[in-house]
């Protein structure tokens, strides 16, 4: 199956459905960023956040692997898809003050950055050069996202 | 010559009394005076096209006042409503941003006072000014949030009648209700309302009709009043059915 139609996917029966958007940052970012949180550690299986629960942090996910999980028609996850280093977790939750729309558990042996979200906005209120690249990250995954969604 | 707007225009932005806390514009002054002297001010009539799905991006548009609808088309001509845009959003950001074509169609519902910025422009603003970039960041993120939304709505649901019920009771999130009873002011046509859930004017119609005799509905006008809200969360996944059958089909089986 193409990554995008894995990514997005409303089957025949409309039940599986992912609308998760990939925000990956790069070594620079990572290093600016894991200033300002700090260090967790999880262990294969372990959660990180589950459907429906409040994000008040913005996890970065430094080294290891995790899987992103939608709710199935029968209420248990559905892998939806595998992230590794550098992706940003919870960052749409964080800002829109939504909750999780996903589970999102490690895969392997994971260390991730977890950094306030009062912390985190207060630092993107100073960087612009950040502000902008997560800006044109977002759009861009955004109008993927849309582009799958309406075929 | 009869004057088209009937708006109260709002020129300047630093003495602007529409700006709330969710307005994209909510800037603090020295940023706001940056975002002044890029923008241009134009009033819209209802119906007018501010972009449609597929044309590259010119920039983006402040919306001041008024409302406008979103759309998507399928193949053979069938309107989607994505949503409906209100005041302090700016339309067309991500494409303006990732330089795509617009993923929507926008018309104006109600007469609407608009600040088009354009989009090279809007993009040295965003890379010089953290404050607008964090601005747009909330903005992509609550537009991604509320696309979320429907798209599961509509994609997860397993009737029209519980897209439906969905639909009015994302209405009711910004409404306040006591006792569980919720008024709302219909806007739409039930066209339109058909548009959001992908389905027919009809059916909405006929749905609509069946929501009242089973008591969790009251219209009057373009007055529509949620007799409970919890009983109208529970009729999800429930088959839409008037009363007067369901009392039927329980003398049958007695």
């Amino acid at each position: 199956m193409p990554l995008e139609e894995k990514e997005i996917r409303l089957t025949k029966s409309g039940r599986a459905f992912s609308g998760f958007l990939e925000l990956t940052l790069n070594a620079d970012q990572i290093l600016m960023l894991q200033k300002l949180g700090k260090k967790r550690l999880l262990r294969p299986g372990e959660r990180l956040l589950s459907v429906g629960s409040i994000v008040d942090r913005v996890y970065i996910l430094k080294a290891g692997a995790a899987e992103i999980l939608a709710p199935g028609s029968n209420g248990e996850g559905q892998m939806m898809k595998a992230v590794g280093p550098g992706e940003i977790l919870g960052l749409t939750e964080a800002l829109a003050g939504t909750t999780s729309n996903f589970s999102i558990s490690a895969t392997s042996e994971s260390v991730f950055t977890e950094i306030p979200r009062e912390e985190f906005i207060t630092f993107l209120r100073k960087d612009a050069d950040m502000c902008f690249d997560l800006v044109s990250m977002m759009a861009t995954a955004f109008v993927q996202c849309i582009h799958v969604v309406s075929g | 010559m009869k004057s088209l707007s009937t708006l109260e225009v709002r020129h300047k932005c630093q003495n602007c009394d529409l700006r709330a806390d969710r307005f994209f514009c909510n800037f603090s002054d020295p940023v706001l005076q940056s975002f002044y002297s890029l923008k241009i001010t134009n009033v819209y009539p209802k119906g007018a096209t501010l972009f449609s799905e597929g044309e590259p991006s010119s920039g983006v548009y402040m919306l001041c006042q008024g409302r406008v609808k979103l759309s998507t088309y399928s193949k053979d001509g069938k309107a989607l409503i994505l949503r409906i845009a209100e005041a302090g959003e700016l339309l067309g950001l991500s494409a303006a941003i990732s330089d795509s074509p617009h993923e929507a169609t926008s018309e104006v519902l109600d007469q609407c006072q608009i600040n088009f910025v354009r989009r090279l422009d809007l993009l040295r603003f965003l890379q010089e000014k953290a404050e607008a970039g964090l601005s747009a960041l909330h903005q992509l993120s609550r537009n991604y949030h509320t696309a979320y939304t429907q798209v599961c709505s509509l994609g997860l649901s397993a009737t029209v009648g519980d897209k439906l019920i969905k639909l009015l009771l994302g209405w009711c999130e910004s409404s306040n209700g006591g006792n569980g009873k919720i008024d709302l002011k219909l806007t739409f046509s039930h066209e339109e309302i058909a548009e959001m859930i992908g389905t027919s004017r009809e059916t909405v119609t006929r749905l609509l009709k069946e929501l009242r005799e089973r008591d969790l509905i009251t219209m009057e006008g373009s007055n529509l009043c949620i007799c409970d809200h919890k009983r109208l969360e529970e009729a999800v996944g429930t088959r839409v059915r008037p009363r007067s059958q369901a009392v039927t089909s329980v003398t049958r089986s007695q």
